[in-house]
């Protein structure tokens, strides 16, 4: 159990869940509830730790509207935004839509929306990359949603500009690019 | 016992030499004694680091333990005479040409495949006794052919033949572990690509060790396992599929895996030495006393990772710009791991000590993890977000020296 107690009910469903994906004991796993900046209000995430892992092996429970997304599943994101209507009903902003992103579809990875967020590199090439930050945007088009987004990996100073287009059928497409087209 | 270590330190001086020579004729400084000095000095720390070694390898080889290291070392003559493992005879010593190898009765028993692959490494590392050296201790180890399959042979010779300087012993020695014995043939393949990528950048780089050379023994001697997931194992321990494009490895119990679906894993050799010092550093302090995610034992424990990693790729000690980089991505409201800045929000304890670390750094003082660890280790007793007192009373290991596992690898 994480810092603050989580609800039991939550709890077992997480565990039960695991157990029936993946056959993992409940004396596996630990459970917490992180709260990460941007984070919708009304969303909760759930952070599910393999035992032994070192913080390497985790699942992420994203609870909205009583329903449980999992970063395991592949059309999490898409299925969120459907059972939200969000195209229809935009109620989360662009960093909100973008640190959802980040904990479902990508791990680990820190949104930033200003050179200031990296420090100075000795790396020329880098810092000029850097200089091109912009905060997120989100759009709602005629066809659906446009995203952008840059995020940063500190591990292998790795900088990505994210463009995500979900359609009005929720189908998501998405480019991982070193900087904008 | 397989290995011997007059071997390996004699392989290890000549790269040092070649290092410190390459060196001084790039130096505008003054010629001076010190490079030989600190040849010799690491040196004998290598033999010293190689000798402590043994117990572990032993652990693995015979299965039991031993009361003392003066036990250990004695099993370790009884097993190499036992196993008939030699010791590999110190032909690093003398230059060694081309044509020794080509013309010895080794090469002719090597395949058709082989005996081209050796050709082709001796041809583009022409001049370089050092590889030449290491190709003919490979041939010429009896385990080379007695204890080998053809494909075993293969893949340790394409192990040396993609990493020039890597160390003949690390790749025949990792054939014997238990990771590798249980590898597809693709595995075993690739495990020995990165074996030699990391034993060549230890035996290449002095100022990499001790922990460089720590991080590939560990590896060698199997006393931390290597892992070479698939896709769907991947996917199964919940990396998404973008997470596998920016994942190079991971740990998990006794086993340092690497991601080999990550586009490019093998080009940057200093990003995969730095993961497989900063996870197998998670393996050796963690293994026989981990920590819960949202403590302050495992704020350290990463803290320590990130700073240690540092020192396998010559950083001693890292810089202020990298450690505020790590301060941010630890504790920063945008930081990359949730976990750690869910303890510095709700700890007030911690969340002092960790702020003065980040005065320290804005002073331009680097905080080490040892001194981290005492601060920490003061709280015991008054901070109830500490679960593990164990861990932050023990010091870290900040090199990988290796330490006997808690049970013998099966």
């Amino acid at each position: 159990m994480g810092i603050t107690a989580i609800e039991k009910e939550i709890e077992q469903y997480i565990l039960n869940n695991l157990k029936e994906r993946f056959n993992l004991p409940a004396e596996k796993i630990s459970i917490s509830e992180p709260h990460p900046l941007n984070f919708p209000a009304d969303a909760r995430i759930f952070r599910a730790e393999k035992r032994g892992s070192y913080g390497n092996i985790y699942y992420n429970y994203i609870l909205v509207n009583g329903k449980f997304y999992c970063s395991v599943d592949e059309n999490n994101f898409s299925q969120l935004l459907a059972a939200e209507k969000f195209t229809s009903r935009p109620h989360w902003n662009a960093h909100q839509f973008a640190t959802l992103f980040l904990h479902l579809v990508v791990r680990e990875l820190r949104l930033v929306e200003s050179s200031s967020d990296i420090a100075k590199s000795s790396d020329e090439a880098f810092n000029a990359r850097v200089a091109k930050i912009t905060s997120p945007s989100l759009e709602i088009i005629d066809n659906g949603i446009e995203a952008r987004f840059w995020s940063y990996q500190a591990r292998y100073k790795r900088l990505d500009y994210w463009q995500i287009h979900i359609d009005s059928d929720y189908q998501m497409t998405y480019e991982r690019l070193p900087e904008p087209k | 016992m397989r290995i011997s270590n007059d071997s390996i330190n004699q392989a290890i001086q000549n790269n040092q030499q070649t290092d410190s020579i390459q060196k001084s004729q790039t130096s505008t400084h003054s010629h001076s004694d010190e490079p030989l000095r600190d040849v010799v000095m690491q040196n004998t720390a290598m033999r010293q680091e190689l000798t402590q070694d043994l117990p572990t390898h032993l652990t693995r080889l015979s299965g039991q333990f031993e009361k003392s290291k003066t036990d250990f070392q004695a099993q370790a003559a009884r097993q190499a005479a036992n196993v008939g493992l030699p010791a590999i005879s110190n032909t690093a010593a003398k230059p060694v040409k081309p044509s020794d190898i080509t013309s010895s009765r080794s090469f002719d028993r090597l395949s058709p495949s082989q005996k081209g692959l050796v050709r082709d490494v001796l041809a583009q590392n022409a001049g370089n006794s050092q590889v030449a050296g290491q190709l003919k201790e490979m041939i010429d180890s009896p385990m080379f052919f007695k204890k080998l399959t053809s494909n075993d042979r293969s893949y340790a010779l394409n192990g040396l033949a993609k990493s020039p300087g890597a160390l003949a012993a690390d790749l025949l020695d990792f054939t014997q572990t238990a990771s590798y014995k249980g590898f597809s043939k693709m595995q075993k393949q690739q495990g020995q690509v990165i074996i030699g990528l990391l034993s060549a950048d230890a035996a290449l780089n002095p100022s990499h060790n001790p922990t460089s050379r720590n991080t590939v023994l560990a590896l060698t001697t199997g006393n931390v396992e290597l892992g070479l997931p698939t896709k769907k194992e991947l996917l199964d321990e919940g990396f998404t599929p973008e997470d596998l494009q920016s994942l190079y490895g991971f740990a998990y119990e006794n086993t340092m895996y690497f991601n080999v679906y990550l586009p490019g894993l093998l080009d940057s050799r200093p990003d995969m030495v730095r993961t497989a010092a900063h996870e197998i550093n998670h393996v050796l302090n963690d293994r026989d006393n981990d920590t819960e995610f949202d403590t302050p034992e495992r704020a350290l424990d990463e803290y320590r990772s990130w700073y240690m990693e540092n020192f396998a790729v010559g950083i001693n000690p890292p810089t202020v710009e990298y450690m505020q980089g790590v301060w941010e991505n630890f504790f920063s409201p945008n930081a990359g791991y949730d976990n750690i800045r869910e303890v510095y929000l709700q700890d007030p304890d911690f969340r002092q000590i960790v702020d003065q670390i980040k005065v320290d750094l804005d002073r331009g003082v680097v905080t080490d993890p040892e001194t981290f660890r005492k601060s920490l280790a003061e709280l015991i007793g008054k901070d109830p977000f500490i679960k593990n007192p164990r861990y932050l009373t023990t010091p870290g290991n900040l090199d990988n020296t290796l330490t006997p596992r808690a049970r013998p690898a099966e």
